[in-house]
């Protein structure tokens, strides 16, 4: 078969490593089924535990009786929350000022206020057993009507979520005002609605734990499936008031994050005290129907756009109004993702000078909804991609040249947004106009002509993006109430024999840090690539750190390695003309052996590595070692960017959406591992594809969740053209930007407008996602009675 | 519940055991036998991530009982390297990046035997089809499609 494999064209700076397609040094054990993951540790006097969760999704519980469970076979004990009395509700981490905090309770108390909200727990010797004996307890729920929908909840004499709130709003965020002075004299203003659905995040690996306190020392081991060990290991220590020193959170191999493995969850905190009250191990693995019901949800927008534009496309002002479902508590993150990470990025890469936004976080009946790829981007750039889109084919222009008459100017670069958000580099224009090149556009809109004349339907939608990546400066996180640190560590030890351990705060859950990071290590420290091993997800044993999220790793964690390495480098340089008596400009190391550049003096690594670890022969002011940390903190953070083009074919018949290409050219600054950048790309991308076609998590009137939401299989994907133009990011020392939530911004608008695109002649103007046959049949009889009305 | 007998062959390694008759296939290769490639992501027969070949045919270990599986042959993800070298399908696999977090890749190879062993030249469109009882949330499947199609030529000429 004949694939279209195109390699990538760098047009980057290379190092020897540092840009090359390398396949993954961690990759033999997953290949050969020796991954460990926490659901593969199983520890001496292993205990299970099982919750027991509710089955309405808002109810006050009448009475809940344990005490038949706790009799049966192999059970050790079972909790409700009146047990765990000493534990307060957990906190979120990112609290936007002015929220109303409602954290989730670790067992419900009296109310149950979302489908599967953990009522109790039961220990046992095996899971069989404890599973067993959840039938033996005994609740009486009083079920009360369910609010699921933010806009239901938001109703004048809605009943409240918490009654002790006035409403229902959790968090107002206003920003920006004056569209309706910028707006005069318009020759365009459109008004319209959309909503970004709900989804699942769906990791395959579900959440795992395995809690493990040991008395004699007074340690607590907490296996955890997780993305930031480190801040893990604060909030479970503030929670349960344990000593941070005796808390080591091992996070060994993670099966997929996107997110929600960020956050700080009820269970975590129940298995923690659960281990100490019985001094023995207890592990809980999320099954998937928990991880639907129980782990944080994604997006869940409804927003009201207005627009203000000229009749040449210039945009003159936008007007947003999103109502943001937050669930029935606040997650670790839910105040922030739905408010400061959609306000600040509508603009996207437009020159837009007039904006004014208010996003209230509404308390429903439902899931918690927390960051998830993208975390309040992908809505951003949905808004206004359609935003762009609609103006577009309201006006009859092409939409390319929509986007180039609003682009922010290269003159302009750096350019600040209204809205605070920096740009710090690109190449808008020659980005766009390459993902037209490869799509053949033109062509595209020719056929597209002919088959409207033949009754075909073509559409070709675009989008560009842009968000804020390597998250970041501790004077901006505060303000906004991000109780977190915005730095990333790393630790590179040459050893005696000439081998390297690089450790790092940040956490791979698929990334591939240890190959990446060692390609960054091993161009500053001039050593083979395969001897560098990359370790993280031990708060024993790596610096403290912050971790994954915010596609950070490399911008921030890779270049805490190149600062790192970079120092131990010059440490080796400066003992090797100390050895070999030479100058230090004289001396090269090229595959374990120094040399000097005009005699003939060569030292081994070895024999470097010997002496700086023993000292002998080494000037005190040298020290010992050759060891070095860095905690990298930015002075700036980064701005990906991209052009998508989706074209699709529309059966009127059925209403089905092919997907006849996609193309997406990604700006993500210097590229580290094209190889492993594509694949963040992909996956990226089959998230937002996915939320395009496929994905709904739509919580029904009864607050029940969908059971087996429509992930996408490969047969459901179309093959992605990917490619690449880079501008290196002048504020990070690696010039890198950031890459792994880049498809999750661009397909849900790229392949709606193209939707839309195909549709607009039936007179089609509103379309929502998922782009089901169902929904576009829908919108199409409703345009077509429109006309017909009319 | 009485505990039955069983005996299989795990990766080519004869094994015994007593098993509860509900106990699951994946269950019993991961907790009784310590087999713990084949990974459990929904436990309803959806997802894949505990694909085994039971005699060759790759089969979803949590839509079977361990009861059920007496004297058969299972080859899971850590069988199909020979002697410390890779399978075909790892090496292409693993030259293709066509794994990230890895959690599906045990249940994806498996599947990708019996793909291959059906269909030994398979257009991109049969790879997407074979393969579409497997979720994997990381790839996007390009990679995956790319590595299979890469290693179906390498596997005729091995005859595997
Ligand atoms: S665990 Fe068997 S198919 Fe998902
Ligand atoms: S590699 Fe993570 S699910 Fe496939």
């Amino acid at each position: 078969m004949n694939l279209p494999i195109k390699p990538p064209k760098l047009d980057q700076a290379v190092g020897r490593l540092t840009g090359q397609a390398i396949p993954r040094l961690e990759d033999r054990r997953f290949l050969t089924g020796r991954g460990r993951y926490v659901d593969d540790i199983v520890l001496a006097r292993q205990l299970h535990a099982h919750f027991v969760r509710s089955p309405h999704a808002h109810a006050r519980i009448v009475s809940l009786d344990l005490s038949l469970a706790r009799t049966a076979k192999g059970v050790v004990d079972a909790f409700s929350a009146a047990d765990l009395a000493e534990l307060g509700d957990i906190a979120p981490n990112w609290v936007v000022p002015g929220s109303k905090v409602k954290g989730r309770p670790p067992l419900a108390r009296a109310m149950i206020r979302h489908h599967g909200e953990a009522v109790a727990v039961i220990v046992a010797e095996s899971l069989a057993e404890a599973v067993d004996a959840a039938e033996r307890v005994e609740v009486v729920y009083e079920p009360l009507a369910v609010l699921a929908d933010q806009e239901a909840a938001m109703a004048p004499g809605a009943p409240r979520i918490h009654p002790d709130l006035a409403d229902n709003v959790a968090t107002r965020f206003p920003v920006g005002k004056g569209f309706d002075e910028a707006a005069q004299g318009a020759d365009l203003r459109v008004a319209f609605k959309l909503r970004n659905q709900r989804l699942v995040p769906f990791p395959m690996e579900p959440r795992a734990v395995n809690a493990d306190f040991d008395d004699a020392t007074g340690r607590l081991t907490f296996y955890c499936a997780h993305q930031l060990p480190h801040l893990l290991r604060r909030m479970l220590a503030a929670a349960i008031g344990f000593p941070e020193q005796k808390l080591r959170v091992i996070s060994p191999d993670v099966g997929g994050g996107f997110g929600p493995k960020m956050h700080f969850y009820p269970e975590d905190v129940v298995l923690a005290v659960l281990t100490q009250r019985l001094k023995r191990p207890v592990k809980w693995t999320e099954t998937r129907g928990e991880n639907i019901s129980a782990t944080t949800h994604g997006r869940d927008h409804v927003t009201h756009i207005e627009v203000a534009a000229r009749s040449d496309g210039k945009i003159l002002a936008l007007r947003i109004n999103s109502l943001a479902n937050v669930g029935a508590y606040l997650s670790s993150m839910g105040s922030g993702v739905p408010t400061v990470n959609v306000a600040l990025f509508v603009l996207g890469l437009y020159a837009i000078g007039h904006v004014e936004v208010l996003i209230t976080n509404v308390y429903t009946n439902t899931t918690p909804v927390d960051a998830y790829r993208g975390a309040g981007r992908p809505e951003a750039a949905y808004i206004i991609e359609r935003t762009i889109g609609r103006v577009a084919l309201e006006l009859g222009l092409d939409a390319a040249d929509v986007r180039r008459t609003n682009f922010v100017a290269a003159d302009q670069l750096p350019y600040r947004h209204p809205t605070g958000i920096g740009l710090d580099s690109g190449q808008y224009e020659a980005t766009l106009a390459k993902a037209l090149e490869q799509a053949d556009y033109e062509a595209f809109r020719a056929e597209q002509v002919v088959a409207r004349q033949e009754g075909r339907l073509l559409g070709a939608g675009l989008a560009t993006y842009t968000h804020s990546c390597g998250v970041g400066m501790a004077e901006l996180m505060g303000p906004i109430g991000f109780d977190r640190g915005g730095f990333e560590s790393a630790l590179v030890r040459v050893h005696p024999d000439g081998r390297v351990t690089v450790l790092s705060g940040a956490h791979s859950h698929g990334q591939g840090h240890a190959t990446t990071f060692a390609q960054i290590a091993a161009d500053e420290l001039g050593v083979p690539f395969e001897h560098i091993e990359v370790l993280q997800g031990d708060t024993d044993l790596v610096p403290m750190g912050v971790g994954t999220f915010n596609s950070r790793s490399v911008s921030v964690g890779g270049s805490a390695v190149k600062i790192a390495a970079a120092r131990v480098a010059t440490k080796m340089r400066k003992l090797a003309a100390h050895m070999m008596q030479a100058d230090l400009e004289g001396v090269v190391l090229e595959a374990g052996l120094f040399r000097t550049t005009g005699g003939n003096a060569t030292l081994t690594i070895q024999e470097l590595g010997r002496a700086a670890w023993t000292g002998q022969g080494v000037p005190r002011d040298l020290g010992i070692g050759l060891e070095e940390t860095e905690f990298y903190h930015p002075h700036a953070m980064s701005a990906p960017n991209g052009a998508h083009i989706a074209l699709v074919e529309v059966d009127i018949e059925t209403g089905e959406i092919a997907l006849r290409r996609y193309v997406a050219i990604e700006d993500c600054g210097v590229v580290i591992n094209p190889l492993l950048a594509r694949g963040q790309i992909q996956g990226g991308l089959a998230q937002g594809i996915g939320q395009a076609l496929y994905e709904d998590a739509a919580i029904d009137a009864e607050g029940m969740p969908v059971a087996d939401p429509p992930i996408p299989r490969s047969d459901m994907m179309p093959w992605m053209e990917i490619d690449f133009v880079c501008t290196p990011s002048p504020n990070n020392p690696l010039g890198a930007k950031g890459i792994g939530e880049a498809g999750a911004l661009g397909a849900p608008p790229a392949i709606v407008n193209a939707a839309l695109d195909a549709l607009w002649p039936l007179g089609v103007r509103e379309l929502d996602m998922p782009l089901t046959p169902q929904r576009v049949l829908a919108a199409i009889a409703a345009a077509t009675a429109g006309r017909e009305r009319a | 519940m009485h505990h039955r007998k069983i005996s299989l062959t795990i990766d080519g390694r004869r094994v015994v055991s007593e098993v509860e008759p509900r106990m699951l296939l994946v269950q019993a290769l991961r907790e009784v036998f310590g087999v713990t490639g084949p990974h459990i992501g929904c436990e309803t027969g959806r997802c894949g991530a505990c694909t085994v070949l039971v005699d060759g045919q790759a089969m979803k270990s949590c839509m079977m009982l361990a009861v059920q599986v007496c004297d058969v042959e299972i080859t899971t993800a850590a069988g199909l390297a020979q002697d410390g070298v890779l399978h075909p399908l790892q090496q292409a696999f693993h030259e293709r990046h066509a794994l990230q977090c890895g959690f599906c890749t045990p249940g994806m190879l498996c599947a990708a035997v019996d793909l291959l062993a059906e269909t030994p030249r398979p257009t991109e469109t049969e790879i997407r089809a074979g393969l579409r009882g497997n979720l994997c949330r990381c790839t996007g499947y390009q990679h995956i499609v790319e590595a299979v199609a890469q290693a179906a030529p390498a596997m005729a000429l091995q005859g595997i």
